[in-house]
Parts: structure tokens; C-alpha cells; sequence
């Protein structure tokens, strides 16, 4: 009798718990793709990071609310601030689209679009942008650029980031180092060195390593490879070219800059390695060569810049990469930065892609562009304020038309940590160049898979 | 105890039960039986294996056994459990709570202000505590710790770039000391005032009355505790990654910063979960031996 019941209660109970779990798991509903609501005020939720640019929206967005009140919608936009180191933020928009719980609309990094598109996170524009007439204002390259693998556009380009090699051109001409434009890697690696002589400290920077994050690859090592020749994916393809003589050449260039004490490695090896380099040793004249985008004179360097260098336009000024061989005109990169998109699950894709819309043009645009320090990403903001009266960005815009650039595929983030990997072994002397171009192929084997790699 | 005989008592039972039961279920036992499932399987959160992972066997595992990072990162853990924990916090905590607890012949002055000094590290949150020995162990010249070197002529040092192993070693110590005190401090208590006398009166030293004496009465508190502290060293990340995000290079890259960067900035779920189960199956390894010697126990 006692058994019989002590056996019903175990059921009883197993049946509780089994309930328990089950509702714990069934709650929460999955917003179905895309679909829209009934009309009606809507509240859109939009995604930033970075003080000065929440700032701006923040500011700003009122006119956007004001302008759709005008044309009949009641449209409020709901502002959520993302952390502000760019790998935090991307990990945090990662987390919410795979939870579902992305914000409407959100600015991503352009080069993370094809993981996230190809994670099926962003809403497919392409319809929409074809029927949108300011589109073909952007610049054909951008226009191109972000069209993916699927042939689809998932983004609108918030800017465009030109990156060069910026250095103190007033330390050099004082020490008697020539500052002409560097033709090929073996003149800069020269320049690097008389500057090393004259100042006692390493001179040149290519971010690398795992600290720096996406950077190592977005600002050091794509502008040495973009010079080498060799491709780095094989559009037709469609596959990684993970051993080719350019990356060997680009691995072992780290190796010459580590091995002759030019680039300043312990700083690398830290967290938030940049600091160190870029907030006080160029602004202290220590380093004196460094990659660095259009940011940098705002951002960075400009009166609120993280560094301020008084008087920047007459002590920095800017070269192109220089190629290998030096074959090859030295050229800037050049390419959407950061991007706008519409989350694929968004309950009012209308709403969001008419945010989108406002963001991406006029007034808005221009004081973006002014308040990061990014060019026009559109061929008709040269005249409009405060943009127009920022003689750098516009300069940096002409070169778009000769900038090269990398449009990033699906994969760029497991490419990425391959390429932290193997310049952190070298600029920590675990390897030499050749090893650790042998040691990329066989990781970014493994990560990528056989079927998506390829050698030269 | 008394056997279940009535509906009353079972229903008295399954009430009792069922909220922690329930937790236990939904926040510790589901989790680990998912994270053992998501190790077989490619699942990112980026890429096509977002959308449609697959199982891949025992993949990840193999590819985490063949990574000179993971285990470079084991062994580094390994170390870090015990220098900082089984060693550092063990002894030291021990030290302070013995030397604070009031025995046959022994009072030490102002004990609840001392008390109050060691335990003031356990009152500060984890992102507070690691900002505190950001600052401290600056290796600019403001730093603390540099402050004080230059007092009498020496260093800077970079305590987070040239010693940073060491450096975060020292502050899981600091961290830990409190609790390990706290409970070694009840212990110490609780054991009778006649068996030190006892000891005394038979001509024990104090170093014979610690050894022959207190450390074996407090030795299943010391084996608890030490079965704690192992287990949560293991899991550390915060503090760790507050300090130094595992660098440079990966010089204090533990297993929980390790899971970490996998799982979440390289966004491999199925890496990390694997990872994630390693320490696991290590982590009940370990306390299957720490209740071996308590069984053990005299």
C-alpha cells in the first residue's frame, strides 16, 4: 500500500517538474520574419555605440519623428546604447539577433554584413533601395560592395572610411627623414628605420595580434596584402586563399618590422592595445608612422579626440600604402565603415527601412560624417553642412574613386582570428613568418572547412 | 527519519521539493545537458551555422585536444587554482583567522577592526574590485604600487604587462581571503576551549597545538572549503578579464576567458560548449576526490 503510493506521489511530482520545464521552455514567442503589424503608432527601437554618435541621434532624432508626424505616421524612435568598444558592441548585436531580440534598426559594421546576412539576422533592402531614388547618389564602389554572395543588399552605407598611413611629418622633416610618398614596402621599412635612429623608439605601426580585435586584420594587415598581388579570396571560386606568396610576404614584413625593433610590440600584446601607440606615443612624436582612417581627425586627434595634437594639420600628414614591389600606384583604402540595417525579424519593416532612409541622407548624414570623421559615402554632400566645411573629409572622399578596398565575404570573422593568430606568432617570435603562413592554412582549414579554402 | 505515510506528508514533501528542484532543473541541470548536446553540433552564432547547425560528433572535441591554446589555457588554470586558491587563499586566510581567534593564552587587540580591514574585499563588487587593481597596479608611475616603489627608488613596473600572471594571482588571493576567513574563523571557534587547554597542559608548543591539534579537528571545514574554492577558480572570469582580457598574448588566458572568447567573440557555440564540458568532466573529477578525503576524515 505504503509503495503503491510513494509511486503515485513520484509521478505526481515527475509530472510537476516535466510542467514546470515545459512552460519554462515554451514561453517566449518567436516574432515571425518581417512581418508587419497593423498601422498605428509604432515605436521603432534603433541600436548605437559610441558616445558621439548617440549623442547626435539622440539630438537629432526628434526631426526624424517630426518629419514622419508631418507626412501622417506617428513613428517614435526608441534610442538603446550598445557598449562602446566596437568588439563589445558586435558581440552584443550578435547575442540579440540570435535571441531574436535585436532592435529594429541597429548600425553594424560593413564587414560584418555578410556573417550576419548569411546568419539570416538582416532584412533583405535590395527591393526597397531599388525603389528609393538617393540610392544611386552612393557611390557606385559602396553600391557594389554591398551586394552579397546572394546577390541581395542588406545594408545602406552610413560612411566612408579611407584609410592611410598618417605619420608626423613634422618629427621627420625635422630629423632629416624624407617624407615623400613611399613606393614600395622596402622605402617605408627605410623610412621607419632613419626614423628609429633619429627617436630612439619603434616608429612604425601595423596593428596585429589578438588584442586589437577586427582591427588587426581592418587596419594593419588588409593594407599590406591589398599591395602584394596575391588574392585573399577567389571570387570566382568563392573560396579563402589561405597560402599564397602575398600572405607569406605580409606575414614575413611583420616578422622584418619585429625582428628590427620597428613596430612596438609589448603595446600590441595588452589590452586595448592602441592605447599606448596611438593616444600617447604619436601624439608624443615617439611613434611616427602609424595606419589610421579619416576618424583619426576627429576621433582621435581633433580638439575632443581622444589625443588631441594641436595644430594636427600642420604636424601629421597622410601617405598612401605603398605596394610590395612598387609596382603599382600607392593607394588609400577605401569603403563603407559602418552601415545601417534592418533586422530580419523586425515587426515593421516599413517603418524601419523610412528610418533608415532618413538616416542615410541630408542633414543627418553630414553631421555623422562631421561628427566621426568619415567621408560622404554619397556623391551629393559636398555642399551641405557642416560637412561641406571640412576640407580633410572632402579631400578623402575624392580618393574613393582610386581607393582599394576588401569587400568582406562569409567567413571574414573566422579569417579574422586566423590572421590575429599568426601575427601575434609572429610578432611574439613563437614563429617566423613562413611558419606562421603554414600554420594560417592548416587553421584556417580547420575553421573554415576544406570545401570553402583554397592556395596559390 | 520518518517515512512518507499520508497525502499530507507527500504533498508537504513535493511542496518543499519543487521550487528548488524546479531551479536546480531549469537554471543548472538543463543548461549543462544543452551545452553537452550544442558540443556535438557546429552551432555559431554567425555564418550559415547560425542557421542550420548539425551534429558533427565528437568534432569540437578533437579540435580542442589538438589546440595548443586549450591546453595551454588548462595548465594555466591549473596553476592558477593552485597558487591562488589552494595555496594563497588557504593559508593565508587560515593565518589571519588563527591569529584573530581568541585561544588559551592568546588575544589578539582590536580584532573587529582587523576583521573589518579583511573582510572589506568580499563587500566590493567583482567589476569595482578589478577597476580598484587596474588602478593599483598601473605600471605608470601613478600607480599604487609604483607610488610606493618610488618611494624608495625603484621601478616603475608593469605589473599587468611584465607580471600579469603573477599580478592576478596576488589579487584572487586578495578576493578570496574573506570568505576562506570567515569560515575558517567559525571553525577555529567552534572547537572546544578545554581540548587547547589539554594541549597546553601537556607541553604542546604552539606550533605542536596548531599542528597536532587544531589542523586536524578543522579538516573537514578545510577540505569543504578547499572543494569551493577549487571549483569556483576554475570557473573565474571577471576578474580576470576586467584586468588583463586574458593577455598579453595569452599569458593569463584561463579556461574561462578561453570559453569566453570561443563562444562569444568568435562566436563558435559548439566550440565553447565543448570546451565548456572538458571543465566540467574536470570539475567533477576534482570534487569526486575532495569527498574521497572527506570520507577519508578521522
Amino acid at each position: 500500500m505504503r509503495s503503491s503510493s510513494s509511486r503515485r506521489w513520484q509521478a505526481m511530482a515527475g509530472i510537476v517538474a516535466i510542467a514546470l520545464v515545459a512552460a519554462a521552455c515554451g514561453s517566449g514567442g518567436d516574432k515571425s520574419s518581417g512581418e508587419k503589424k497593423s498601422s498605428g503608432p509604432v515605436e521603432l527601437t534603433l541600436e548605437d555605440h559610441q558616445k558621439p554618435r548617440v549623442e547626435l541621434l539622440r539630438k537629432l532624432l526628434p526631426k526624424f519623428e517630426q518629419a514622419m508626424k508631418a507626412q501622417g505616421k506617428q513613428i517614435t524612435v526608441k534610442l538603446v546604447e550598445g557598449p562602446a568598444e566596437d568588439g563589445a558592441f558586435k558581440s552584443k548585436l550578435t547575442l540579440d539577433y540570435n535571441s531574436g531580440n535585436a532592435p529594429d534598426v541597429t548600425s553594424i559594421g560593413a564587414a560584418d554584413a555578410s556573417s550576419f546576412a548569411a546568419s539570416g539576422y538582416l532584412l533583405d533592402l535590395t527591393d526597397r533601395l531599388n525603389g528609393w531614388a538617393d540610392w544611386q547618389h552612393f557611390y557606385q564602389r559602396l553600391r557594389d560592395e554591398a551586394v552579397q554572395p546572394d546577390g541581395k543588399v542588406y545594408y545602406v552605407p552610413r560612411e566612408a572610411t579611407i584609410m592611410q598611413l598618417w605619420y608626423r611629418q613634422d618629427i621627420l622633416k625635422a630629423k632629416g627623414v624624407s617624407t615623400e610618398q613611399p613606393k614600395s614596402w622596402q622605402e617605408l621599412l627605410d623610412r621607419a628605420r632613419q626614423a628609429k635612429q633619429a627617436v630612439g623608439t619603434p616608429t612604425l605601426l601595423f596593428p596585429a595580434g589578438k588584442q586589437w580585435g577586427g582591427g588587426t586584420f581592418g587596419e594593419g594587415f588588409i593594407h599590406l596584402m591589398l599591395g602584394t598581388g596575391s588574392q585573399l579570396y577567389d571570387t570566382q571560386q568563392k573560396k579563402w586563399v589561405v597560402r599564397s606568396p602575398g600572405l607569406t610576404a605580409t606575414l614575413k614584413f611583420y616578422e622584418q618590422l619585429t625582428t628590427e625593433g620597428l613596430l612596438p610590440v609589448q603595446p600590441l600584446l595588452n589590452p586595448e592595445p592602441w592605447v599606448q601607440p596611438k593616444y600617447k606615443d604619436f601624439p608624443a612624436g615617439k611613434l611616427l608612422i602609424e595606419t589610421c582612417g579619416t576618424w583619426c581627425w576627429f576621433f582621435d586627434y581633433g580638439p575632443k579626440g581622444s589625443a588631441p595634437i594641436k595644430d594636427l594639420t600642420k604636424k601629421v600628414a597622410t601617405w598612401n600604402f605603398p605596394t610590395q614591389n612598387g609596382d603599382g600606384e600607392p593607394f588609400a583604402y577605401g569603403a563603407t565603415g559602418w552601415a545601417w540595417s534592418v533586422t530580419e525579424k523586425t515587426e515593421h519593416p516599413d517603418e524601419a527601412f523610412e528610418l533608415v532612409k532618413w538616416l542615410a541622407s541630408g542633414e543627418f548624414m553630414a553631421q555623422n560624417a562631421v561628427t566621426i570623421g568619415a567621408a560622404a559615402p554619397r556623391d551629393d554632400l559636398a555642399d551641405v553642412k557642416p560637412y561641406s566645411a571640412q576640407p580633410q573629409l572632402l579631400e578623402a572622399e575624392k580618393q574613393l574613386a582610386n581607393a582599394r578596398s576588401f569587400p568582406p565575404p562569409e567567413g571574414i570573422d573566422k579569417m579574422q582570428q586566423v590572421i590575429a593568430d599568426a601575427t601575434e606568432a609572429v610578432i611574439s617570435k613563437k614563429m617566423t613568418g613562413d611558419q606562421a603562413a603554414a600554420d594560417l592554412a592548416n587553421e584556417a582549414k580547420q575553421l573554415l572547412g576544406p570545401e570553402k579554402i583554397t592556395e596559390q | 527519519m520518518r517515512p512518507v505515510r499520508s497525502w499530507r506528508d507527500a504533498l508537504t514533501l513535493v511542496g518543499f521539493l519543487t521550487p528548488a528542484l524546479a531551479l536546480l532543473g531549469v537554471f543548472t541541470i538543463w543548461p549543462a545537458v544543452w551545452a553537452i548536446y550544442q558540443s556535438f553540433t557546429n552551432k555559431a552564432l554567425t555564418g550559415f551555422e547560425a542557421r542550420s547547425p548539425h551534429f558533427v560528433g565528437l568534432q569540437n572535441y578533437t579540435r580542442l585536444l589538438g589546440d595548443p591554446d586549450f591546453h595551454s589555457s588548462m595548465l594555466r588554470t591549473f596553476a592558477f587554482v593552485l597558487l591562488s586558491a589552494v595555496v594563497g587563499q588557504t593559508i593565508f586566510a587560515f593565518a589571519i583567522a588563527y591569529l584573530m581567534a581568541e585561544r588559551p593564552r592568546w588575544r589578539l587587540g582590536f580584532t573587529p577592526l582587523f576583521a573589518a580591514v579583511f573582510l572589506l574585499p568580499l563587500a566590493v563588487p567583482e567589476a569595482v574590485a578589478a577597476l580598484l587593481w587596474a588602478s593599483t597596479a598601473n605600471g605608470t608611475q601613478e600607480g599604487l604600487l609604483n607610488r610606493g616603489l618610488g618611494l624608495v627608488g625603484l621601478g616603475p613596473v608593469e605589473w599587468l604587462q611584465a607580471h600579469a600572471f603573477e599580478t592576478v594571482t596576488v589579487v584572487n588571493i586578495w578576493r578570496g581571503i574573506p570568505f576562506a576567513m570567515v569560515l575558517f574563523a567559525a571553525a577555529i571557534e567552534s572547537i572546544p576551549r578545554t581540548t587547547l587547554e589539554a594541549g597546553l597542559i601537556d607541553g604542546a608548543s604552539a606550533w605542536q597545538q596548531l599542528r597536532r591539534v587544531v589542523l586536524p579537528i578543522l579538516r573537514p571545514q578545510i577540505l569543504t572549503f578547499l572543494m569551493l574554492t577549487t571549483i569556483t577558480t576554475f570557473g573565474i572570469f571577471g576578474l580576470v578579464f576586467f584586468l588583463t582580457r586574458g593577455g598579453p598574448g595569452n599569458a593569463t588566458e584561463i579556461i574561462g576567458i578561453y570559453i569566453y572568447q570561443r563562444a562569444f567573440q568568435f562566436f563558435e557555440i559548439g566550440l565553447g560548449s565543448a570546451a565548456g564540458v572538458l571543465l566540467l568532466v574536470v570539475l567533477l573529477v576534482l570534487g569526486a576526490y575532495y569527498v574521497w578525503l572527506m570520507r577519508e576524515q578521522v
